[in-house]
């Protein structure tokens, strides 16, 4: 209360001032009030109501999970059919900047050793003779970038003019020596790699010490390049075929 | 047990659901707004439509009701600025009630304005006619400027300290203490004046 109130004036005030709001109106407003209570309802929230949202959020999970266990259960060659698709492209499909500069450290191969190799036998070879996968469909398209970059990297190797235009099927039965299965095979692997990049390649697995692999590889080259030149440091790998 | 609780306690309850806490609540209450209303507006139907949209209020505001002053404090503070609305709507009447809220502690509208350290001894020690003064002092209630008759309700109607009536009024507490003075000493020459 107001320590500046005038008792007197307020006795006055009490006795002089009788208003009241009328009974129509007490009853409008009390109605009003009774109404409000019906309309909206202020309830009490149960106790569990705060973890109504974290447990939608686990629910949620837990829902995703399992579908996916039960989607890779039912259906196991959906998640592996998708693998191809995220596993880096094998060495030929690499971009030529990629493979220029990979390649710039290794040892450019003896000039000797590389005059005896014939380098019309890449690109005539590479021509597909029957239909391919997609994959080796790749390879091949690849394979013009790779020998383009091949060139920038290796020096060039005398050959003779008119090889270089002569179809891989002359070249071919040039070679007595080889059988007709054989040359399907030389062919096949020849599609995928150049010589340079398979030898690098090999190079790797033997710095990995996969010597096994490193084998099965260094075999597959010399079928593909009976005549390639080895480094000495990977013809050493190849006690079998020698 | 519902007239034992306080204003605040019983907005919660009814806040809660409880439709008897707020017949509790509007009965406490309804003389004291009505009154204030009443001489604040001067006319009777007036003051039922601002007497009504005011309690409407209060209702509306049921669910976001949260006890952070006194119930008479903020339900007065509807009240007021219903009031001031009401009268920024009026237009010219609106400018005059308006105005004497910009008055300050210096102005002394209409020359009425008396010593406020007037001791209330100086007032008149018998009245022929105890009613007939209270009905004087009434209508000098309602010749106040607005902003002074405000105050002077809300001490009376709202029981409301000067703390609290600026707090209400959005004022300051020596600027309510001063127009309380002022309206006082008005009413004292007024009665005075009758003796």
């Amino acid at each position: 209360m107001s320590d500046e109130r005038d008792p007197s004036v307020s006795s006055l005030y009490r006795l002089g001032a009788t208003d009241e709001p009328p009974a129509t109106l007490d009853a409008r407003i009390l109605a009003a009030a009774r109404r409000e209570l019906v309309a909206v309802p202020v309830r009490q929230r149960p106790a569990w109501f705060g973890w109504l949202a974290p447990m939608g959020v686990a629910a949620t999970v837990v829902l995703s999970i399992s579908l996916i266990v039960v989607a890779e259960r039912d259906q196991p060659d959906l998640l592996p059919a998708a693998a191809p698709v995220a596993t880096p492209p094998v060495p030929a499909v690499r971009a030529p900047a990629a493979q220029a500069e990979r390649s710039a450290p290794l040892p450019t191969p003896e000039p000797a050793l590389a005059k005896k190799w014939d380098r019309s036998l890449v690109l005539p070879l590479a021509k597909p003779t029957a239909p391919v996968s997609g994959e080796s469909r790749m390879r091949q398209e690849a394979a013009p970038a790779a020998e383009q970059s091949l060139r920038a990297i290796a020096p060039p190797a005398p050959a003779p003019a008119g090889a270089a235009a002569a179809p891989a099927s002359a070249l071919s039965a040039a070679r007595p020596a080889a059988p007709a299965a054989k040359l399907e095979l030389q062919r096949a692997d020849s599609a995928l790699r150049p010589p340079e990049i398979w030898l690098e390649e090999i190079r790797r697995l033997k710095n990995q010490g996969q010597l096994d692999a490193l084998r099965e590889q260094l075999a597959a080259f010399r079928r593909a390049y009976p005549d390639y030149p080895l480094p000495k440091d990977i013809e050493a790998y190849l006690p079998d075929l020698r | 047990m519902a007239e034992a609780a306080s204003d605040e306690a019983l907005m919660l309850a009814y806040q809660a659901g409880a439709a008897t806490a707020f017949d509790a609540l509007y009965g406490r209450w309804r003389s004291r707004l009505f009154r204030y209303l009443r001489h604040q507006c001067g006319d009777a139907a007036v003051a039922e439509e601002l007497y009504q949209d005011i309690w409407l209020r209060v209702i509306a505001a049921r669910k976001s009701y949260e006890v952070a002053a006194k119930f008479s404090t903020w339900l007065f503070r509807i009240a007021h600025n219903r009031l001031v609305d009401h009268w920024r709507a009026m237009g010219r009447q609106a400018q005059e009630a308006l105005a004497s809220y910009d008055d300050h502690d210096e102005d002394c509208p209409n020359g009425l304005c008396i010593d406020p350290a007037a001791s209330p001894d100086q007032m008149p020690e018998r009245l022929l006619e105890r009613r007939d003064l209270a009905e004087r002092l009434v209508a000098a209630i309602g010749a106040l400027p607005a902003a002074q008759r405000e105050v002077f309700l809300l001490v009376e109607e709202g029981e409301m300290t000067l703390e609290e009536i600026a707090n209400a009024t959005g004022t300051g507490r020596e600027t309510v203490k001063s127009r309380l003075r002022y309206a006082l000493a008005k009413l004292r020459a007024e009665l005075k004046e009758l003796r």
